[in-house]
């Protein structure tokens, strides 16, 4: 998993408009593991494995193993990840994806300052990453 | 250095190669690493078929016409197949069956 999560695996912040909360955002965590739909069997065996998440199929031939929930995030991808560290800059990723989950935990994510941290947290994340 | 220091680190742009190519090294450290930890996913197909290849270019396989011809009809089954110069060239080849795996098992397992 460790190594699969390296190389295939993306640990996401997502920031949505939302008239249902407060500030009018609504911040999402996501861990995610794509592969091709001929290895379908491999991505429901994650979602067993993990105990957590959903797996959907896609029309471009991908199939993907989806874990939004926060309890489960927070619960279960962290423990684990901790213990199972992802490698390279996967590594700085899941880490960021921590602080943010962090911050969430101690309810960051509804006030206006915390809201602010989140986001310059993401703004370096994943693929807005400098080296 | 994970393999003893074999093999090249070629960087461009945005994307970074780690290559093996010498035949050696490839069957004595590749093979063994890939053999005491198999892919979980389909590319398990990909690999036997590459380990098949790589066991008959020890044996010379590839410097007799019909030795090529079958590492041809492997390479058809391998990762993209041939590109079209190479199906042309061989167009009488019958590309080998696609090794599928079977029950995925995540190792390591709680």
């Amino acid at each position: 998993m460790q190594g699969f999560t390296t190389g295939e695996g993306c640990f996401s912040v997502n920031i949505f408009k939302s008239s249902h909360h407060k500030l009018g955002f609504q911040v999402r965590v996501e861990f995610e593991l794509a592969q091709h739909i001929r290895d379908s069997l491999l991505i429901e065996s994650v979602k067993d494995y993990l105990c957590c998440g959903i797996v959907s199929s896609y029309s471009n031939g991908m199939v993907k193993f989806k874990c939004i929930s926060f309890l489960d995030i927070s619960s279960i991808i962290i423990p684990f990840f901790k213990e199972h560290f992802p490698l390279g800059n996967k590594r700085l990723d899941f880490v960021d994806f921590c602080i943010v989950v962090k911050l969430m935990e101690d309810k960051a994510h509804l006030s206006e300052e915390g809201l602010e941290q989140i986001r310059s947290v993401k703004a370096g994340m994943n693929t807005k990453r400098v080296d | 250095m994970y393999f003893g220091g074999i093999g090249a680190v070629t960087c461009s742009k945005d994307k970074c190669h780690y290559v093996v190519s010498s035949l050696s090294q490839i069957s004595n450290t590749i093979i063994p690493h890939f053999d005491k930890y198999p892919l979980i996913s389909q590319k398990q197909g990909d690999y036997l078929l590459f380990k098949d290849v790589v066991s008959r270019m020890l044996n010379k396989e590839h410097l007799t016409r019909e030795g090529l011809e079958q590492i041809v009809a492997i390479k058809a089954s391998l990762n993209l197949g041939l590109p079209e110069k190479i199906k042309q060239a061989f167009s009488f080849v019958i590309p080998v069956q696609r090794p599928t795996t079977f029950k995925p098992v995540i190792p390591h397992a709680k």
